[in-house]
């Protein structure tokens, strides 16, 4: 029950200069209201049962030391249908756990037993909001 | 009628058809079934009416280990009622399972099946004052994989001394003798029988009880004492020839370990267990077949979720950004493909939080016995020894329980579940104060001490009501059966003292 961090292809290359780009091209909406980035994250969040994320993430680099937000992005919305109505993410979402019970993809962090995709999520609050470097 | 042994004279003789030792659960549930049936009953109870201390004082004992101090005289009351007087009420039949073989559970199977104890369930669903409605065990979702089933509990804590003290007292039948301290069984001296009961009142003042039939209704723990401390005509005490009296004690050990989360309200657990009330409380147990793919023990999953307070997502909607994320949807853009995040908006949904408990059958053990001390109370009797042993199978158990119901959760959606982690099992647990199997039932005298019927082998007119004669524990609270087998008893000697008069 070990996360297999290369299990998705990390498409993760480009992503440090097209972040810059982002940010300035989506600072509008960032005075408007939650970003597209924003409510997704909560709308996966939503669907991780777990009372703790960010305490649930930390656990995650004690075990999995020096993976970067990078490296968990792609893992955790590869698959998912970004471009349909959110109700098709959420469900894909649901599905993408379901998945990786069934496959034994599964890691127990701090006593949870979790698919790894949601232990990846974890993961990323803890870096983006629990202050672990991000 | 009600006496107060403190009034009898000393030497006193009393003479009866029935004589029942112990006025708790069990002693009252027989006492109730004889009632109108033309016999002549005494009921014994070493207590009065309320708690006192020196009547309490009595079950003190030795426990080892010190699960919580002091075990015997804490988890049980000795005076009329007995342990009712403080009970929580929780009332279920066991299950099938519970009676049967099972090959990867040593010392397992009944002589008896749940079918033969049916309808004395439906009898005791009276005593207790329960719906005799028990629903059954169901899948909790109609789907092959699914290896969790559910079940509901009746909760009515009954104060058995209280709801039939009147009854029992203006019985024409029925004397209830109050602070009759029942001392020792005197045999025959071919050993065959009981002759009659030794008795103490609360001084020196001491009677005896003649009857054609005597009932063990003392206890889990005091039934195998009375036994054992009844040793002069059998040296190693009454129906003890084969070493079988206080063994295979077990108790329902409580794992308070793990906890489970739901993300939404439709799932089963939230929506089961927030329909709980104050008189019915549903639980989940591993199907029959996951118990013996994982040769582990029957055991019940308890929890209620509540609403959590969830802060996290506010945190998320504060934070400035997500750059990460925000790249990576450029990313897809770039490469072609649509990205329109929707957000919907209103509330986020509420999580669902409980901690649980794991009540466990404790597998039977012959090491885990009652036996004597070497001090004696103030009537002179040795006084208990409890050595409460549990074996590997009790800890695997609740940890593959839970395990189970961790991937069950995940594979269906229904939310997600801790086991603390780097939890000492062993050191984990509290007991259920259910005392049972220290007089078990088997056919065979050399693995037991009460046959089918609940009488003791080799002692013709002696039987035992009381979960004592439990041959597993199951996880369902104890009284509901002990209460079936005891109104079955009373049907048995009915049958006998009608032949022999
Ligand atoms: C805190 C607590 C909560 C519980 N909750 C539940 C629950 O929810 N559901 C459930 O099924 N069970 C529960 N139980 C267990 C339940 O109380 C017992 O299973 C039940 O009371 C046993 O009935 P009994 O008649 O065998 O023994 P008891 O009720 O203990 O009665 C034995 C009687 O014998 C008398 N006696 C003892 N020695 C002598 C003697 N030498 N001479 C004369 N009289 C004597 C005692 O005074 C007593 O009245 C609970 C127990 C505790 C401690």
């Amino acid at each position: 029950m070990t996360a297999q961090l290369s299990r998705r292809a990390l498409a993760s290359g480009a992503l440090g200069l097209v972040g810059l780009a982002t940010a300035v091209r989506h600072l509008p909406s960032l005075l408007t209201g939650p970003s597209r980035a924003q409510r997704l994250i909560r709308e996966l969040v939503n669907l991780v049962a777990v009372t703790e994320p960010i305490a649930v993430g930390r656990f995650y680099f004690a075990a999995q030391p020096g993976v970067k937000a990078t490296d968990l992005v792609p893992q955790v919305l590869a698959e998912l249908p970004l471009g349909g109505p959110v109700e098709g993410i959420r469900q894909a979402f649901r599905q993408k756990l379901v998945d990786d019970f069934e496959a034994g993809r599964t890691i127990r962090l701090d006593g949870w037993y979790l698919s790894e995709t949601e232990a990846q999520l974890c993961a990323l609050v803890a870096l983006e909001v629990g202050g672990l470097g991000g | 009628m009600l006496i107060d042994a403190n009034q009898l004279d000393d030497g006193a003789v009393i003479e009866k058809d029935l004589c029942i030792l112990g006025a708790g659960a069990a002693g009252i549930a027989l006492a109730l079934e004889f009632s109108g049936h033309g016999f002549s009953v005494a009921l014994l109870e070493g207590g009065g009416f309320e708690r006192d201390a020196e009547s309490q004082a009595l079950y003190e004992g030795v426990c080892e280990p010190p699960l919580i101090d002091p075990y015997l005289p804490a988890s049980r009351l000795r005076y009329f009622g007995g342990t009712t007087n403080h009970w929580l009420g929780y009332c279920r039949p066991f299950d099938d399972i519970d009676f049967e073989q099972r090959e990867w559970v040593p010392h397992s199977g009944w002589p008896i099946t749940r079918a033969t104890l049916e309808p004395f369930y439906r009898r005791a669903a009276a005593v207790c004052k329960v719906a005799p409605d028990f629903a059954g065990i169901e899948p909790l979702i109609a789907e092959p994989a699914n290896r969790i089933w559910t079940f509901p509990f009746h909760i009515a804590p009954l104060r058995f001394g209280y709801a039939y003290r009147g009854v029992l007292v203006d019985a024409t039948d029925i004397e209830v003798f109050l602070h009759a301290n029942a001392l020792r069984l005197a045999l025959r001296p071919n050993g065959d029988s009981v002759d009659h009961v030794e008795v103490a009142a609360s001084g020196d003042r001491r009677f005896q009880v003649r009857a054609k039939a005597f009932v063990l209704a003392l206890g889990g723990i005091e039934n195998a004492r009375m036994l054992l401390v009844s040793d002069d005509v059998q040296s190693q005490g009454v129906g003890n020839q084969h070493d079988q009296v206080g063994r295979y004690f077990m108790d329902h050990p409580i794992f308070p370990v793990a906890q489970i989360c739901t993300s939404h309200t439709s799932g089963p657990f939230t929506d089961l267990s927030v329909r709980n009330t104050d008189t019915w409380a549903r639980s989940f147990r591993l199907a029959d077949g996951e118990q013996e793919r994982s040769r582990i023990l029957n055991g019940c999953l308890s929890f209620n979720l509540i609403p959590q307070v969830e802060d996290v997502r506010q945190q998320l909607l504060t934070k400035k950004s997500w750059d990460t994320v925000e790249a990576y949807l450029a990313a897809e853009e770039q490469a072609g493909r649509e990205v329109t995040v929707i957000g919907r908006e209103g509330e986020d949904p509420a999580l669902f939080f409980s901690r649980f408990d794991v009540r466990a059958e404790h597998a039977p053990n012959p090491d885990s016995r009652v036996t004597l001390d070497h001090e004696v109370d103030r009537f002179g009797l040795r006084r208990v020894r409890l050595d409460w042993r549990m074996q590997a199978i009790d800890f695997e158990s609740v940890r593959r329980a839970v395990e189970v119901l961790a991937e069950d959760a995940g594979r269906f959606g229904w939310g997600r579940v801790r086991l603390a982690p780097d939890i000492d099992l062993e050191r984990s647990y509290s007991p259920g104060f259910h005392h049972m199997g220290a007089t078990r039932m088997q056919e065979d005298p050399k693995h037991g001490v009460v046959d089918r019927n609940c009488m003791v082998h080799g002692v013709k007119n002696l039987g035992i009501a009381g979960s004592s004669v439990f041959c597993t524990s199951g996880y369902a609270n104890p009284t509901f059966s002990l209460v079936a087998l005891a109104v079955r008893l009373a049907d048995h000697l009915q049958k006998r003292l009608g032949g022999l008069a």
